[in-house]
């Protein structure tokens, strides 16, 4: 692999060798380098990581920076990488031809992540899962690996279409650890034969106790893939690959269930077009994995709120949505509040047909179990549980994400800050995080 | 086509893509060009110029005048009036065509671009320039 570091720090510089094995780096610190880079047309590169670390780039805009090399390097990877939350506006860097940009250290292990997703090949990668929905007497789906901790070596214990029997499970319980990892190419394989799974389990051909079992074990393992790194720090990883690969099961279990053709149909009429996308969908995800835990029916009416929720804040200007809720003055407070009105009105307009429970869960996804919520300020006991899962899901969303700059959490700490806030039902907290297999911290 | 000894303008108040773009035409094989990093540097070479420009290559946002309203000023000024425009302009202002059209852009491009997209723009704004000139 060949890097090309733009006005980066020499400390980032060597952590990003050390983690990206056999690569050779090129370093420009200054605008003359920068111009003569430009000039060079012999020059490829596998990655271009820019950013204003040294002093003498710091006076080159960001836009020029992007437009500059995005004009020479059309199709290579360009990531803008900066430490200072100052003015620090993802959007604008994607806008000026970033191919994507982070605030380090905040968002280490979603950079860690983009590596792995958009520029180490597929073969090269590995992704860490659970393989408990499998019995020991099915075959693999793939080969699975386990990693050597001492010198992170992968070493094959299982092959596709073999059965892990005792001797991989004897390897892994000599390895001392009890993780499993698959290459990141097989990926796509692992998680249909994981949907093939949950679709048995929807067709109910276990009795009704081992459904529930299995079913439980299928989500925690969904929960840990999303929140696993390899270096077990347990945080949300924006990859939207992740996201994909929850997804692409979540739907097959969803799309599978009574209720199923709904959400499909309503993924087709919303699609990526909308603004919030991403966050509607990682939503829907969190709700169909936490609405288990309540003993809810209901899940693909339940996703499909989930991806409708928030589609009123097209409405709402950016610099509003950006700021925190205490810090909106009123009529921004007002323009704010308006988006669950604005939501309901947008589903008339597209003629998204769905059930009158699913307009209610999305009228009622901002009410708080303290009553202290928008826009009838209900009590807990008025809000239906649908609202409430859909509301936690949202928070959780956001409090696991690094969001302008914040410091992000681990699921565990997210949970807890939830439970002690009063803002959602306390029991139904406790009920996701013991369903989840989360350690108890409140 | 534009003769390749036509004299043309660039205006970027960045350096990095006066200096792009200029690479740009002379690897399609202009010769004569000269830059200038504002609209107001931009308006007095053009209407100061012994040889007048044959062609207008101008960024859409820049400070102090902005690119649309450079060309608004050359399409005023009957000296200017008849001189090719091409406006840059970044992705997310496509939806400001409209406005350019308006005002009388030649054509325009959108960030970032190969020499061949600079090069069909250009026989674009050449064509619509032959027109109305046959006019």
């Amino acid at each position: 692999m060949k890097l090309l570091y733009v006005g980066v720090e020499s400390s980032f510089i060597n952590w990003i060798q050390s983690i990206l094995e056999d690569c050779v780096a090129e370093v420009i610190a200054d605008s003359q380098q920068f111009q003569n880079i430009l000039d060079d047309e012999t020059k490829t590169f596998d990655l271009i990581l820019a950013s204003h670390h040294t002093q003498a780039m710091k006076s080159m805009p960001s836009n020029e920076l992007a437009q500059g090399l995005r004009m020479r390097f059309q199709k290579t990877p360009i990531v803008f990488v900066t430490q200072s939350k100052e003015n620090y506006n993802r959007a604008e860097y994607v806008k000026h031809g970033f191919s994507d940009a982070y605030l380090l250290p905040f968002e280490k292990s979603e950079f860690l992540e983009y590596l792995n997703d958009s520029v180490l090949p597929p073969e090269k990668v590995y992704k860490s899962v659970v393989l408990t929905d499998f019995s020991e007497t099915e075959p693999l789906p793939c080969d699975v690996h386990l990693m050597l901790p001492l010198n992170r070596k992968y070493v094959k214990i299982g092959v596709k279409g073999g059965e892990f029997g005792n001797v991989a499970t004897d390897k892994l319980l000599r390895s001392g650890t009890s993780r499993l990892f698959i290459r990141k190419s097989e990926l796509q394989e692992f998680n249909a034969a994981k949907a093939r799974k949950i679709a048995q389990l929807a067709s109910g051909e276990l009795n009704s106790t081992e459904r529930q079992a299995q079913l439980q074990s299928m989500v925690r393992g969904i929960f840990t893939n999303l929140f696993s790194t390899a270096d077990e720090t347990q945080h949300f990883a924006d990859g939207k690959s992740l996201v994909k690969e929850a997804a692409t099961i979540v739907d097959n279990y969803i799309a599978g269930s009574k209720d199923g053709d709904t959400f499909k149909k309503v993924c087709l009429q919303i699609g990526a077009d909308t603004s919030n996308y991403s966050h509607a969908s990682n939503v829907a995800i969190f709700v169909s994995l936490f609405a288990p835990a309540l003993e809810i029916k209901s899940v693909a009416d339940l996703a499909t709120a989930a991806l409708l929720h928030d589609l009123g804040e097209e409405s709402v200007p950016s610099e509003i949505l950006e700021k925190a809720k205490s810090e909106l003055t009123f009529e921004e407070n007002t323009l704010y509040e308006g988006h669950v009105e604005r939501s309901l009105q947008i589903i008339k307009e597209k003629r998204i047909v769905v059930s009158e429970q699913i307009h209610t869960w999305i009228a009622q996804h901002h009410e708080r179990f303290n009553g202290t919520g928008f826009p009838k300020n209900l009590p807990g006991s008025r809000i239906a549980i649908e609202a409430q899962l859909i509301a936690i899901a949202d928070e959780f969303d956001y409090l696991t994400r690094a969001i302008r700059g914040q410091q992000k959490l681990n699921p565990q700490q997210a949970f807890k800050k939830m439970f002690n806030s009063g803002y959602y039902d306390p029991e139904v907290i406790k009920k996701i995080t013991f369903y989840l297999g989360l350690p108890s911290e409140s | 086509m534009f003769n390749f000894d036509t004299p043309i303008l660039i205006v970027d108040d960045m350096l990095t893509m006066r200096k792009l773009v200029a690479k740009a035409l002379r690897g399609i094989g202009f010769t004569n060009i000269t830059d200038a990093k504002n609209g107001n540097e931009a308006w007095e070479k053009l209407t100061s110029a012994e040889i007048p420009f044959g062609l207008v290559i101008s960024d859409w946002m820049m400070p102090d005048l902005t690119g649309i309203d450079f060309l608004k000023r050359v399409r005023l000024d009957p000296r200017t009036r008849a001189t090719p425009f091409l406006l840059l302009t970044a992705e997310s202002s496509k939806d400001n065509v409209a406005e350019a059209v308006t005002a009388g852009v030649s054509s325009y491009i959108v960030k970032p671009f190969t020499p061949d997209t600079l090069k069909k723009q250009l026989q674009a704004a050449y064509a619509k320039h032959q027109g109305k000139t046959a006019a």
